[in-house]
Formats: C-alpha cells, sequence, structure tokens
C-alpha cells in the first residue's frame, strides 16, 4: 500500500474541492483505494465537509 | 447481548479468581475492571471475539471459552499497562489506585491469562494457543516499545505508523481470531486467514480511536504527550510553508512546558485538523482496512451462515 500517496491524493481533494478527481489519479494509488477515496470524498462533498466516522457494529469494540 | 453465555463466562472467571485465594480487594479489582471500559455495557468482547471466530471455522462457542477468557484477562492487562503509560482515562477503576498497585494487577492479570488458557482438554492444543499467545505478547509490547520511541522522534512515516499500529493493536485481535479458530479445530491456513481478518479488524479500531482522541483534550492526552497518532502523522507528513509552522509550534506546546496547550491552541489544532482533511483521510484509512478485512471473510471456506457474526463485525 502506498500510505503517502493515499494521504497525498486526500489532502489535495480536500484543499481543492473543485478538482476533478479522476484527472489527479495517478500509478501510485490502487484502483481499489482510489474508490474508497472517491467515496469518502464525494459523501464529503454531499455532508457540507463534516465527514463523521461511524461507530457502527464497532461501537462494542471503542 | 448473549446473557446466557455471559453468565457461563462469569462462573467461570469467578471459579478462576477463587482457585488461588486472591486477597478480596484484588478479586474486586479484577472484577470492576473487567468491562469497565464498555462504552455500551456489551460485556466480554474479547470473549466474544475468539467465540465468533471458533464458530466461523465449525467450532463450537464453549470451547472457545477458555481461550477467550485468556484473551479477555491479557486485553485487560494491556489496556491497564497502557493507561499507565499513556496517563489516560482518569475515571477508570485502575486509574483511580495508586500506580503500583495498578502495575501489580496488570502483572496478575497477565498470569490469570495462562491460568485461564490451561483448562484447554487437548496438550496440543493447549500448546499451540499458549505459543500464539505469547508471541502476540512479544509483538504487541514491541509495538509499545515503537510508540514510546516514536513519542520523542521529530517525524515519523505513515509506514512506521502503521507498522507500529500492526504490531501493538493488530497483534491482539489476530490472537484473538487465532485462538478462536485453533479451539474450533481450523486448519493451519485458515487460523492464518482468522488471524488476518483480526490483524485488519484491530488496524481499523486504532484508526477510529486515533481520529475520536484527537480532539478529546478532556480524556486524552495524545497531542501533549507528542503521541504520534494517525491524525498526527497525516499532517506532519502533509502539510507545508505556514500552516506547517504553526502546527509545529502547536506540537512544542505542553502542559508543563512554557508554551502551554490552552484552549486558544487547541482551537487553532481544531481548525487545522478540520481543513486539512483529518477526518477524511483516516475515513479512507478505515475504509480500505475495513475492505481488506470483508475481502478476507469472503475468501473463507465456510457457509456463509457460519460467518455471519464475523461479517456484521465489518458491515
Amino acid at each position: 500500500m502506498n500510505y503517502e500517496g493515499i494521504a497525498n491524493l486526500v489532502h489535495e481533494c480536500v484543499k481543492n474541492p473543485k478538482i476533478v478527481l479522476a484527472e489527479v489519479k495517478d500509478g501510485k494509488v490502487k484502483s481499489s483505494e482510489f474508490s474508497v477515496i472517491q467515496s469518502v470524498i464525494s459523501k464529503d462533498e454531499v455532508s457540507g465537509g463534516t465527514v463523521a466516522l461511524e461507530v457502527g457494529p464497532l461501537g462494542t469494540w471503542d | 447481548m448473549n446473557l446466557q453465555l455471559d453468565r457461563i463466562i462469569y462462573t467461570k472467571i469467578d471459579r478462576i479468581l477463587k482457585t488461588y485465594a486472591l486477597s478480596a480487594e484484588m478479586v474486586r479489582m479484577i472484577q470492576t475492571s473487567l468491562n469497565a471500559d464498555s462504552p455500551t455495557g456489551e460485556l466480554f468482547k474479547w470473549v466474544h471475539l475468539t467465540g465468533m471466530s471458533c464458530e466461523c471455522t465449525g467450532g463450537d462457542v464453549e470451547a472457545a471459552l477458555p481461550g477467550g477468557i485468556g484473551m479477555e484477562f491479557f486485553a485487560l492487562a494491556a489496556d491497564i499497562f497502557d493507561d499507565i503509560q499513556d496517563k489516560d482515562h482518569d475515571d477508570l477503576p485502575w486509574c483511580r489506585i495508586p500506580e503500583a498497585n495498578a502495575i501489580n494487577l496488570a502483572n496478575c492479570l497477565l498470569m490469570l491469562s495462562f491460568e485461564a488458557i490451561a483448562a484447554i482438554p487437548d496438550d496440543r492444543v493447549y500448546r499451540e494457543v499458549c505459543t500464539v499467545l505469547q508471541r502476540m505478547g512479544i509483538t504487541a509490547s514491541n509495538g509499545q516499545f515503537q510508540e514510546f520511541l516514536y513519542a520523542d522522534s521529530q517525524q515519523v512515516s505513515l509506514e512506521q505508523y502503521f507498522d507500529m499500529v500492526r504490531q501493538k493493536s493488530g497483534s491482539i485481535t489476530a490472537c484473538a481470531c487465532k485462538v478462536g479458530a485453533i479451539l474450533g479445530n481450523a486448519t493451519e491456513p485458515l487460523a492464518e486467514l482468522m488471524a488476518e481478518f483480526g490483524l485488519n479488524f484491530g488496524i481499523m479500531n486504532q484508526i477510529r480511536n486515533d481520529l475520536n482522541d484527537f480532539l478529546d483534550f478532556e480524556k486524552k492526552k495524545d497531542f501533549v504527550s507528542n503521541k504520534k497518532t494517525l491524525p498526527y502523522v497525516y499532517l506532519s507528513h502533509t502539510l507545508k510553508g505556514e500552516i506547517a509552522g504553526q502546527f509545529k509550534r502547536l506540537t512544542q506546546c505542553n502542559s508543563g512546558g512554557s508554551q502551554a496547550f490552552g484552549d486558544e491552541e487547541k482551537q487553532q489544532l481544531k481548525q487545522i485538523a478540520v481543513e486539512e482533511g483529518v477526518a477524511q483521510y483516516c475515513t479512507v484509512m478505515f475504509e480500505i482496512y475495513r475492505q481488506k478485512a470483508r475481502e478476507i471473510l469472503q475468501a473463507i471456506p465456510v457457509p456463509e451462515k457460519q460467518k455471519g457474526k464475523m461479517i456484521k463485525l465489518v458491515e
């Protein structure tokens, strides 16, 4: 896993919300990881920028 | 919540505690400490995780109890040591007794964990579970040691962070899942798959804890202790220019130093965290590890119904 690549891509999307995510994808991030980033960022836009990390079934593991 | 199983667990734990004529005060502390940090009131989460893994691999949940109770004692010992080291969680029972007493309590729990697994009737299986528990303890201690070293480091990479979390947190959940699988008579490859699931599950938990604790200045001291949590490491890696300088100045504040970490500084940190995407990044990493955990479960060659409870953990 390219941890730095993922971090850089997420940071880029947060700082520049208008960029088209597909255009900044490079070979450093796997397709599956890129899909996760797309999903999280698009939820972020929908919720107005407040992404909450759900507790869900992990609640008992807090 | 399985009340009947919880009653059986209580009875077995009670029997173990009575075996060595421990002092009433020690027994009371252990009983108070077990489940003390469960926010939802769910009891014996480690016993249940071990049991779920056992059932998933075709075993009976009662067969998993010696291993599960062993994990419950071991994990509690690890939590106590961790809170002493981090000086966290003032509200928990072991933080309200003198530190020396808490260390002694944790030591006793480590020994009790091996006492619990001694109830495994098959010698070969007992030796196997012992080995897994010992190796986990060594790995988790090494991970914790790494965490101390990183607290004194200027810069820690994301790679280093995830390696540390794999050892410190991932190893314990991996152990519970592997022990459960062994007690369910799983083949070696299947037990390894369950361990890998547990590893990813443990990392998910740690990411979520890191994010939730980062701005919890009331209960946690992560930031002022220079603890290299995921939000911290992410910000160290991504910030540039003036904002990087501001973050660095905040990291140099501590509760005892010349530059206090007061309300203004807390607000600045919160603003940086929001503007630079800390929650988004932690969520992405949480989801990536959740996906890995799900893929492992999908690959496990057992009927869907058998792995239902494990699937629910990562839904």
